[in-house]
């Protein structure tokens, strides 16, 4: 079964940003903006047409599922669908995670790291 | 929540403007969810961001929704189109898929192929610099019916000096010479130009200068241009033959420049020489030797330019009546005196031709669609049921076709593409820039259009009707075998087709009708199939040599007699089937009531006496031209233009005419009418005069053979060179080839329409027994309860055609009714044979009719098979 994901990566930043925002908990689509916004200290805003589009994507491949309509709480009354993580999306998720860790250390033994820093 | 965060109402607008841009598909299902983060995202920038922010925001928001929804696009199209190719390649639709791959391979190739032609000759822009500008000039004599005669030197040089609504005006005329520099003489065709014309026309030359006003100045040294195409054949294209000097009729001429080869109007042109000064040419207003073309002067518009050379026409004429009376200026298109009207006309009749088999063809496709979407309410159903929207569902057929017509297309370029490499070669010489034909730009988006058009008109209809029907009803009639059996849109389209091909064939029948008579036309001499002629030029053109070339040609016609497998031999100024005609007005010298005073308009031809009995044009009275010692006055005259001449029947014979020049000549003797200039032109009114009068430096050599005429050229050759060695000789010709070649643009028009219709009518044949092939398998139970309760199976079949046959003869007449209204665009391009000829239309309808029943029976045919017992017990 890995194999099918590997062949999903590299991952679209938005995409693995928003498979990160769903890690923890099941969000509606514009909580995923601020929870993302939030994580990298603003400096990532998704826009709608991006965040919809790879979220239809996700649903398709089969990442994350999407729950029944109910109203956040927090936000105003309006109704809104919430995703969450599929254990493959969870998976999806990882393996990039192992490739981007791969690839910092990479650059670390290259010694690119401290000449940044 | 405070009145500041609330969106206003114009945003949410121009927000819901930008989601159109994404699939339906995609907006049912998430544009209610981006409205509201959008809505949070604004609320949140409008709070924190300021009008920087906003605007930001707004950019942001735009560039991700075009971004995003190409894409999304994309991967719909990419998503119908796996679908499409699954479907098509399917093993039950393999039939289908082929069928229609060839039908709109056929339609689209063979639109492409008509439309590369029709766009290399009508449409394709000239090698000229703003090419709209450029026009022809010609002289018109409306009392004698002259609309395109060529114009006089002084003429020429009036308009030039006082018309105003031209920049420019340039004259040309032929000069074919000899190249007779060291090697073996050469002929060449070739044209006097004045030095202006490359500048009018906007044409630069390969290399070297164009000539100057100077050039043209009595006295100043000979030079001339030559052809890229002489320049690289004669020189191998080397630099260093600017400044060298070519002998042109043994006068040493210093080469100049280079001429592109394609100048437009002449391809084969590769002599251009300085127009110069001609004291001939420049005294007579009368003599009409001069091809004019005119650039437009800035903001002046063709009819201006016209009625200011009218004016001037009709000064020159008050100033010179004996010349100019009753002589007017006609101002047109360069292209109109380029591309000839009427194959403009064929090319336009074949497109529109090709345009009716591709309708057909996709017509065809259409229905083929109609027939499968039967069989395939099961799966639609289901995927309605599953939640799929119809606008999803059309578009994906539309995909499907769109796939079929792309890949139809593409086979269709193949074929055109081996048709326009072929048809450089096949194409009749009528047709002027036939080495132009390339697949280009404006040909690939035609073809492209093709495509777009048959994958919408043979998608739009099945998937409109395919999803007419409600969900439950596509489930429910799926499951039967009998789904209505009467189909009334397929009907429809069967008319459609019959209509189409109805036209085709009524346009096949009256070409071919054209054709046939054309080839029978009484040609006004005997047996061309032993005539061989050949165009013989003088290097020695001044008129101090005229006698040489006189005694030159007798001897010709001497030496020629002799060689074995001729009969005899003849010279003339022209031969029936050449290239040109030169005509004058004539007269009776005696002023005749009867006979119109500006005289009547005639060919002239110089030739020998041995002439006529060459052609064997017949000797209706009087005598022929003497071999030798014939008085120079001496005439011989067609019996049309005797008759025209003394219409109440006196005897011509040693009566005086005279000629618009002047000249005056006696009558000895009448023969019977030619066909000079073509099979389509009726004979033309025509003067001969003696050898012992005049002899061109150019003049043509007919032989009558007894063996096959082209085996001859040879000796002929060898006769020319026993006489003079350094006397070049081009362009043999048989008189049957000439004629063929007169009769090519009608023959392949003729062919090509035929095949058309003949495959319009095949696929119409097809789309009918399709259509009744599948009325008998869907109503097989109601023929059956039929039999059962008594119809004999006769009756059975009449049933199973009625529909379809009432909608074939529908569809014929309409066709016999737009055959009527299109005639008069192809009444000029017909000969003996009107464009309403009632027979030909009966006939073409009969045989559409029994065609088309054939087609309906065939398939019927099955219903007197049904074994009631069998169908019913099982039904």
């Amino acid at each position: 079964m890995d194999d099918d994901l590997e062949g999903l990566l590299p991952l679209p930043s938005a995409t693995f940003h928003i498979l990160v925002a769903l890690s923890d908990a099941d969000r509606h689509g514009y909580a995923i903006m601020q929870e993302v916004a939030q994580r990298t200290g603003g400096r990532t805003k998704l826009n709608p047409g991006t965040l919809y589009t790879t979220i239809q994507r996700l649903l398709d491949k089969g990442l994350i599922v999407e729950l029944n309509e109910r109203r956040d709480p927090e936000e105003d009354d309006e109704r809104r669908r919430y995703y969450r993580l599929t254990p493959s999306g969870k998976r999806v998720a990882q393996l990039e995670l192992a490739r981007l860790t791969e690839m910092v250390s990479l650059g670390r033994r290259a010694g690119l790291a401290s000449e940044e820093g | 929540m405070s009145a500041a965060s609330r969106v206003p109402v114009w945003a949410e607008r121009v927000y819901a403007a930008l989601l159109r841009t994404y699939p339906a598909s995609f907006r049912e299902e998430y544009a209610g969810e981006m409205r509201a983060a959008f809505r949070s995202r604004w609320r949140e920038e409008s709070r924190a961001g300021g009008p920087l922010g906003m605007a930001h925001l707004w950019l942001a928001v735009l560039v991700d929704t075009l971004v995003t929804a190409a894409r999304t696009h994309g991967e719909v199209l990419g998503r119908d189109l796996r679908y499409a190719a699954r479907s098509l390649t399917r093993r039950e639709n393999r039939s289908f898929t082929g069928a229609a791959l060839l039908t709109l391979a056929l339609g689209i190739g063979a639109v492409t192929a008509v439309f590369t032609i029709v766009h290399a000759v009508l449409l394709a822009p000239l090698p000229y610099r703003d090419p709209g500008r450029v026009v022809r000039l010609w002289e018109t004599q409306p009392a004698l019916g002259i609309d395109d005669f060529p114009a006089s030197m002084p003429n020429f040089r009036s308009w030039r000096e006082s018309a105003r609504g031209f920049s420019q005006l340039a004259a040309l005329r032929e000069a074919s010479s000899n190249l007779t520099d060291g090697r073996v003489p050469e002929h060449v065709t070739g044209f006097g130009i004045t030095a202006n014309l490359w500048d009018l026309l906007g044409i630069q030359p390969v290399a070297g200068r164009a000539f100057t006003p100077e050039d043209d100045q009595p006295g100043h040294g000979p030079v001339a241009m030559i052809s890229e195409g002489l320049w690289k054949r004669r020189y191998g294209g080397s630099a260093s033959v600017l400044g060298r000097t070519l002998d042109v009729n043994l006068v040493p001429h210093v080469i100049v420049g280079i001429v592109p080869q394609d100048v437009g109007f002449a391809t084969d042109a590769d002599l251009w020489l300085p127009l110069g000064h001609d004291p001939e040419l420049e005294q007579s207003r009368g003599d009409h030797r001069l091809t004019v073309v005119g650039r437009l002067a800035p903001g002046v518009a063709l009819g201006q330019a016209q009625g200011d050379l009218q004016r001037i026409a009709s000064q020159l004429e008050r100033e010179f009546p004996d010349t100019n009376k009753g002589w007017s200026v006609r101002v047109a298109p360069v292209r109109d005196w380029i591309v000839d009207a009427e194959v403009g006309q064929r090319l336009r009749i074949l497109l529109a031709a090709v345009a009716l088999l591709l309708l057909v063809a996709a017509t065809n496709v259409a229905n083929l669609q109609i027939a499968r979407a039967g069989s395939r309410l099961r799966e639609i159903g289901v995927r309605l049921a599953l939640g799929a929207s119809r606008a999803r569902l059309v578009r994906q057929m539309l995909t499907e076709n769109l796939l079929l017509a792309t890949g139809g297309g593409l086979l269709g370029l193949m074929i055109a593409w081996g048709c326009v490499r072929g048809a450089a070669t096949v194409l009749p010489v009528s047709i002027p820039r036939r080495d132009n034909l390339s697949l280009d730009l404006p040909v690939l988006l035609v073809a492209a259009l093709c495509v777009g058009a048959t994958a919408l008109l043979a998608g739009l209809l099945p998937a409109r009707m395919a999803l007419r029907s409600n969900v439950q009803d596509a489930l429910q009639q799926a499951g039967r075998s009998t789904t209505g059996g009467r189909s009334p849109a397929r009907h429809a389209l069967v008319a459609v087709q019959l209509a189409l091909a109805t036209l085709l064939v009524v346009c096949a029948a009256l070409l071919t009708q054209s054709l046939v008579r054309l080839q029978q036309v009484a040609l006004g001499f005997a047996d061309p199939d032993h005539l061989l002629t050949t165009r013989i030029t003088r290097s020695d053109t001044t008129d101090e040599r005229i006698g040489d070339n006189r005694e030159f040609f007798e001897a010709l016609v001497e030496q020629v007699r002799g060689l074995p497998g001729v009969v005899t031999a003849g010279v003339s100024s022209e031969v029936p089937f050449g290239a040109d005609d030169t005509s004058m007005t004539i007269l009776p010298a005696l002023p005749s009531e009867s006979v119109p005073k500006e005289g009547v308009q005639a060919s002239w031809r110089i030739v020998t006496g041995d002439y006529f009995q060459t052609l064997r044009v017949p000797l209706r009275r009087g005598r022929l031209f003497a071999p030798r010692g014939e008085p120079r006055q001496s005439m011989v005259l067609s019996e049309g233009l005797a008759r025209r001449l003394w219409p109440d029947g006196q005897d011509p014979l040693g009566r005086e005419v005279s000629l618009g020049n002047g000249q005056r000549f006696n009558v000895v003797g009448i023969v019977g009418d030619v066909r000079q200039l073509g099979l389509k032109q009726d004979p033309t009114p025509t003067m001969y005069m003696s050898t012992s009068w005049y002899i061109w430096p150019t003049m043509s050599l007919t032989v009558r053979t007894r063996i096959e005429p082209a085996a001859l050229i040879p000796d002929v050759r060898a006769a020319v060179a026993r006489l003079d060695p350094h006397q070049p000789v081009a362009g043999f010709q048989t008189m049957q080839s000439a004629i063929a070649a007169n009769a090519a643009a009608p023959r392949l028009n003729t062919v090509l329409l035929a095949s058309f219709a003949g495959l319009a009518l095949v696929l119409a044949a097809v789309g009918v027994a399709g259509v009744v092939g599948h009325t008998v398998g869907q109503r097989t139970r109601e023929l059956a309860v039929r039999l059962a309760l008594g119809s004999t199976p006769g009756q059975a079949v009449r049933h199973a055609m009625r529909d379809a046959l009432r909608m074939c003869a529908v569809g014929i007449l309409a066709g016999l009714a737009a055959a009527l209204a299109l005639g008069p665009a192809l009444a000029s391009v017909l000969y003996g044979v009107g464009a309403y000829d009632p027979l030909t239309l009966l006939l073409t309808a009969a045989a559409l009719l029994a065609a088309a029943t054939a087609a309906c029976w065939l398939p019927a045919r099955r219903a007197s098979r049904i074994s009631p017992c069998v169908t019913l017990r099982e039904g």
